[in-house]
């Protein structure tokens, strides 16, 4: 029979994930809104990615060594959810710098 | 996990690579080199965001096929049998899973609103693309002087269509991995052929249609007697082998910045918009 109580690891990993949420929703919403106003505007700036390519680079081994450290221990396991809850927090930071660049 | 054996996560075995992983690596670089919803999103960026924007998106999604995924390897931990309990379809386990473990309600509606969410947004790109490159590439071609107006209820059409054949193929029972899996190997064919287009300059049309020709009617036979890799390999090296050698015999360059004289295809009588937007063309010579 269905209980609507979880375990305490359970709880924690939603109440991340929903702070995790709701700060990606409210940058996201900053972002729509910025995106709004400068639409109009000429589109000049260089093609800046220094730093979103060591975050992506961060991205890809994060992602390998947690297929890799499967294989080590089943314990392991939890890397796939805490590296799911780690790639909404770095997309809202990202979303976060769109919404208040110049 | 750990009463499967040690061996069962170990990045060592390649049955997993060898029975979809290869296939399923090369149809989702293929999705996004050629997905004519990515090439919307490039275009519609400002230059100086395009890097970053793909850069942070594209990477940090990989964590979230790898955590939803899970699901799979607790499958497999509890025996869930593939065809008496999943009608033969892997791709059900998920759904089969958070419906059976036990877990609240509220728990279950969750997972149906993320599974929902996910469809949803494959769609509307999906569509999309689909409407933008008909109006653009069919549409606007056959009647020029067509008015927004117009062009708003063609864009429609292929939508409609779209969702008919979906819903037939769904109708058909295929499971999800099959579907998945025969059109991740079809849509290969058009991977480097496309890459060639774009950074090769001697590359012929008939290279490219050839290329993607030739690519699936030698490889799916190849698929089907042996297996995923090799059909998924001859697909690769077919469709690279023709683009390379038409355009080796191909004398001729293509000069790729006339593309910036093009004028903007989906422009309407009238507008005076002459700066390229490059909507649906790709740089192909020949």
């Amino acid at each position: 029979m269905p209980s609507a109580l979880v375990s305490p690891g359970t709880v924690f990993t939603l109440a991340v994930g929903l702070a995790a949420a709701l700060a990606y929703l409210s940058f996201m919403w900053r972002a729509l809104q910025r995106a709004i106003r400068v639409r109009d505007e000429a589109d000049v700036g260089e093609d800046r990615f220094q730093r979103s390519f060591i975050g992506a680079v961060v991205a890809v081994i994060g992602s390998a060594s947690a297929i890799a450290a499967y294989g080590l221990a089943p314990s392991f396991l939890y890397l796939g959810p805490a590296l799911a809850l780690l790639s909404t927090v770095a997309v809202a930071f990202c979303l976060r710098q769109e919404g208040v660049d110049g | 996990m750990a009463a499967q054996g040690h061996g069962l996560l170990s990045v060592t075995r390649g049955d997993a690579a060898t029975g979809f992983g290869v296939t399923l690596a090369l149809g989702l670089l293929t999705a996004t080199i050629a997905g004519q919803e990515y090439w919307q999103l490039a275009w519609g960026l400002r230059k100086k965001d395009v890097s970053r924007t793909f850069l942070w998106a594209g990477a940090w999604f990989y964590p979230i096929p790898i955590c939803i995924g899970l699901l799979g390897l607790v499958g497999i931990s509890l025996n869930v049998d593939l065809k008496g309990q999943l009608g033969g379809d892997a791709a059900a386990v998920g759904p089969y899973l958070i419906s059976h473990l036990g877990l609240p309600s509220w728990i279950v509606l969750a997972y149906v609103v993320v599974v929902l969410s996910a469809c949803y947004s494959v769609i509307d790109s999906a569509f999309t693309a689909i409407s933008s490159v008909f109006v653009v590439d069919v549409i606007k071609p056959l009647a020029p002087r067509a008015n927004e107006r117009a062009l708003l209820v063609w864009a429609k059409v292929p939508m409609v269509l779209a969702a008919i054949i979906a819903a037939v193929v769904v109708l058909t029972g295929a499971d999800f991995v099959t579907i998945v899996l025969t059109s991740y190997a079809i849509r290969t064919a058009i991977l480097v052929p496309l890459v060639l287009a774009l950074f090769w300059s001697r590359v012929t049309g008939a290279g490219f249609v050839w290329g993607t020709i030739a690519g699936i009617a030698v490889g799916m036979p190849v698929r089907s007697h042996y297996g995923e890799l090799w059909g998924s390999l001859t697909i690769l090296a077919t469709s690279s082998l023709v683009p390379v050698a038409l355009g080796l015999l191909n004398k001729s360059r293509y000069d790729f910045t006339q593309l910036r004289r093009v004028r903007d295809a989906t422009a309407t009588e009238g507008d005076t918009r002459e700066e390229a937007t490059p909507a649906a063309s790709q740089p192909i010579a020949g």
